[in-house]
């Protein structure tokens, strides 16, 4: 009798212990932070408005901070040089770039976060539509999280950039990462509307594309791509002896991730992050 | 801001069309008429990187780019249908260093006449006055299609007096404007006086611009970025008004308009902003009303006529969409105030008209001196409203027709070009050239004639001078023939390149066939504060138009 008081009491415990709720508990995830919104900005040495369109970028980086990263891609009409230009701004990177985001109907022109809203014409847009593009992209939020890691080596000049991609959600589609160099701070002659003689001499370029190690429309990152699984690329690169420009600690590294273009549609960009080089 | 028609939308014009032609043929017996057009055009680019005709799609990849227009019309019963197709592949006309390619139904419309009214849906082509507070128009060699996309109701209550108003929203290629447009015009004529003599046409019209919700949020988005003493108010309203009036007397005819436009937020691109990391920079979207006064006054009599014409505006930038600019999205048209010039060098330098601050001036003389001796002067006198020369001309031109077998003419030409306000460019001096010309039209024989035609323009700024010849022989009805060269003779920018030109056209009943072979020298233009590079052209250049 008692062994069958046991083992019912035993039987009774276990059901009861199975009408218990199950506890209930949320994965820690991390996050992509805030969505930065990355600005190719089209120019020249030789366009006298393009300095309005950059003290534009300019005005808007002091607003957004962080959020914000520009670069400034000498390609297309005027980028050619003065006869007294030190340096010549253009890059087959950028020619690249130009003909993937195509030739703008005017210049300064600039294509943000590669969104063909409020554009003219394609993916262009001109100064007047930046900082309202650039609100909305903002806006968005962040679906992939990428950071970088920077080694550089300032005797050797060798560069490491170690780029590690989070994707916060799963996609069929495959995505692109491109990996540029650009730099701040170089001195030569610019054509400026608002100048006196229509030229400065003396002008600080800033943000300005220097190198692509990757291909310019980007490496590609087959898909299907699976959520939270972390994706890493190393990079290598010599910069090049100093000559007035490629100063390291005026380089920065600008690492974005877009989705693969589609026939009729550019992919957009997800996630941008920048870095500089030398502290 | 721009919505696409659907794909299928497009697709289905090729059907459309084929039902028309159905339809066309089943009620033939029912007066049903049909008319139509074709346009097309083809560039064959061929790259030439001494002249900079090179690094476009076109050279570089697609190497062809064409455009072409179908028109059709049919009326039957008091309706009338329109239906336009079309068409470019790889065209540059969009974008002088791009490649545009697109399809579709350009334009519908289907209109009826009842009693006194006239009723249309689709896409209209209208303006309000002369155009200064709105203009529908087409302008396909800049691909400008500025329909209205909604509908118009026109009343005529008396044979002399017509009324319309229409609403709708501007085309913009394929898509349209979020914008909504709705405007009215009440117009008449009137004789007076005893033997009624005295004519008058006038007219008022009113328009009214509603941006979107998305356009004011997106101008928003950017105005919230402004600095304080910069920072403006925005509208979803506003108000344009014209009042007109056409006066004739005899041989005198006076047209005077005046616009107004209310509190409107434009892009200024050379008013000055500050920035929040200090210092300042050109270009803002400012907010203001604008204005623009215009008269013209004509006078022809036996022997001698002349025109002359004025008009002043200020802040007159009038868009579709806050964010458009060059020559998209314009509401209103404002020609240039400057004629036409037709031969090459005294083209080279035309002015466009400046919407935000312009005054100008200009006036032709027209001398008969007997049968054979004719003469005309033209001046023209255009500034902004603080005095800063834009533009001055001033052309003299005799034509001595000897008999109906010779003809001479020739002149010369004086002109200032502000090529700093007009094309953008910085610290560059005002260019003045001075271009003496010459023609000569001669029939040969029965249906065979050949004009001979010499410019020289001398310019120390710019390109420097240039000389232009060209030769035409024309064998009529059918063929004309020409070669002309331009040449940079004393080169300040390049070496002293040729550029030729050959062309043959055909004309048989209403087509008209045209094969050109052309070298074109580049040009940058700004406007808007955005400057545009015109290419360099090298290439083969074929067009055609026919109706039937």
């Amino acid at each position: 009798m008692s062994r069958s008081l046991i083992i019912a009491g035993v039987l009774f415990l276990l059901v009861a212990s199975c009408t218990k709720k199950q506890p209930q508990y949320q994965l820690v995830r991390p996050s992509a932070g805030d969505r930065v919104v990355l600005v190719e900005e089209f120019s020249g040495a030789l366009c006298p408005n393009c300095p309005q369109g950059t003290a534009e970028l300019e005005s808007l980086k002091e607003l957004y901070g962080d959020q914000l990263i520009i670069l400034t891609i000498h390609a297309g009409d005027f980028a050619f040089k003065f006869e007294d230009s030190k340096y010549d701004f253009a890059t087959t990177a950028g020619d690249e770039l130009l003909d993937l985001l195509g030739n703008p109907l005017g210049y300064p022109s600039g294509v943000v976060n590669r969104k063909p809203e409020g554009a003219q014409d394609g993916y262009q847009q001109f100064a007047s539509r930046w900082s309202s593009s650039i609100a909305n992209s903002i806006a968005d939020s962040a679906t992939i999280g990428i950071d970088q890691e920077i080694s550089f080596d300032a005797d050797t000049r060798q560069l490491e950039v170690t780029v590690n991609i989070l994707p916060l959600e799963a996609s069929d589609r495959s995505l692109r990462l491109t990996v540029a160099i650009k730099e701040d701070k170089i001195v030569d002659p610019q054509a400026d509307r608002a100048a006196a003689g229509g030229v400065v001499k003396e002008y600080v370029h800033k943000n300005v594309l220097r190198e692509v190690l990757t291909l310019a429309e980007g490496d590609l990152l087959e898909g299907p791509i699976s959520a939270f699984s972390n994706i890493t690329k190393t990079y290598r690169f010599t910069l090049p002896p100093e000559d007035g420009w490629w100063k390291a600690q005026n380089c920065h590294v600008v690492s974005f991730v877009t989705f693969e273009s589609s026939e009729d549609a550019l992919g957009e960009v997800l996630q941008a992050t920048e870095s500089p080089i030398s502290e | 801001m721009s919505h696409d028609l659907p794909f299928k939308v497009k697709k289905s014009f090729t059907i459309v069309v084929l039902l028309l032609v159905s339809v066309v043929s089943s009620l033939a017996q029912d007066r049903l008429t049909f008319t139509g057009s074709f346009q097309g055009g083809a560039n064959w680019f061929l790259e030439d990187e001494e002249i900079g005709a090179a690094n476009t799609p076109q050279y570089d990849d697609e190497l062809v780019g064409v455009e072409a227009w179908l028109d059709l019309a049919f009326q039957y019963k008091g309706y009338k249908l329109g239906l336009r197709g079309d068409f470019f592949r790889n065209t540059n006309l969009l974008n002088p260093n791009g490649a545009y390619s697109d399809e579709g139904l350009g334009r519908w419309y289907l209109s009826k006449t009842i009693d006194k009214f006239e009723l249309q849906a689709g896409h209209i082509y209208d303006q309000i006055g002369s155009g200064l507070i709105f203009r529908a128009y087409e302008e396909r060699p800049l691909l400008i299609d500025n329909a209205l996309i909604g509908g118009r109701v026109k009343y005529t209550p008396w044979p002399n007096v017509e009324a319309k108003i229409m609403a709708g929203k501007q085309k913009n290629l394929f898509g349209q404007y979020e914008s909504l447009i709705r405007g009215g015009q009440v117009e008449g004529s009137f004789q007076l006086g005893k033997d009624k003599k005295w004519n008058l046409i006038p007219g008022f019209g009113v328009l009214n611009r509603s941006w979107s919700d998305g356009q004011v949020d997106d101008l928003i988005s950017s105005l919230k970025t402004y600095t304080p003493q910069d920072s403006i108010g925005a509208y979803f309203h506003n108000w344009s008004f014209s009042a007109y009036n056409t006066l004739s007397y005899g041989p005198i005819s006076f047209y005077v308009e005046g616009a107004f436009k209310t509190q409107d937020v434009y892009f200024d691109p050379d008013a000055e902003r500050a920035l929040y990391g200090g210092g300042s920079t050109l270009g803002r979207f400012a907010n203001d009303d604008g204005s623009i006064y215009y008269g013209a006054l004509t006078y022809g009599a036996k022997g001698f006529s002349f025109s002359l014409s004025g008009r002043r505006t200020k802040n007159f930038a009038y868009r579709a969409d806050p964010f458009a600019s060059l020559n998209r999205g314009l509401v209103n048209y404002l020609p240039p105030m400057s004629r036409l010039n037709s031969a090459r060098l005294k083209a080279r330098y035309t002015p466009a008209a400046r919407d935000i601050s312009e005054k100008a001036l200009q006036l032709e003389l027209r001398y008969t001196f007997n049968k054979r001796l004719k003469m005309v002067q033209y001046f023209s006198h255009i500034s902004e409203l603080d005095g800063t020369i834009l533009y001055r001309e001033f052309d003299n031109e005799l034509t001595f027709r000897k008999d109906r077998f010779l003809q001479v003419s020739g002149g010369i030409q004086v002109q200032n070009y502000n090529q700093e306000l007009y094309e953008g460019k910085t610290g560059v001096p005002l260019i003045r050239t001075v271009v003496p010309y010459f023609e000569v039209q001669k029939r040969l024989k029965k249906r065979q004639s050949i004009r001979i035609q010499a410019q020289y323009m001398l310019s120390d700024q710019d390109f420097g001078s240039w000389l232009f010849a060209l030769a035409e022989f024309n064998v009529a009805p059918h063929w004309s023939f020409s070669f002309s060269d331009m040449y940079n003779v004393k080169a300040k920018k390049t070496d002293d390149l040729h550029y030729p030109r050959a062309d043959v056209t055909y004309n048989f009943k209403t087509y008209r066939f045209s094969l050109s072979y052309l070298k074109q020298v580049e040009g940058v233009v700004c406007a808007g504060g955005i400057c545009r590079l015109e290419p360099a052209f090298s290439g083969f250049r074929f067009s055609t138009f026919s109706t039937f």
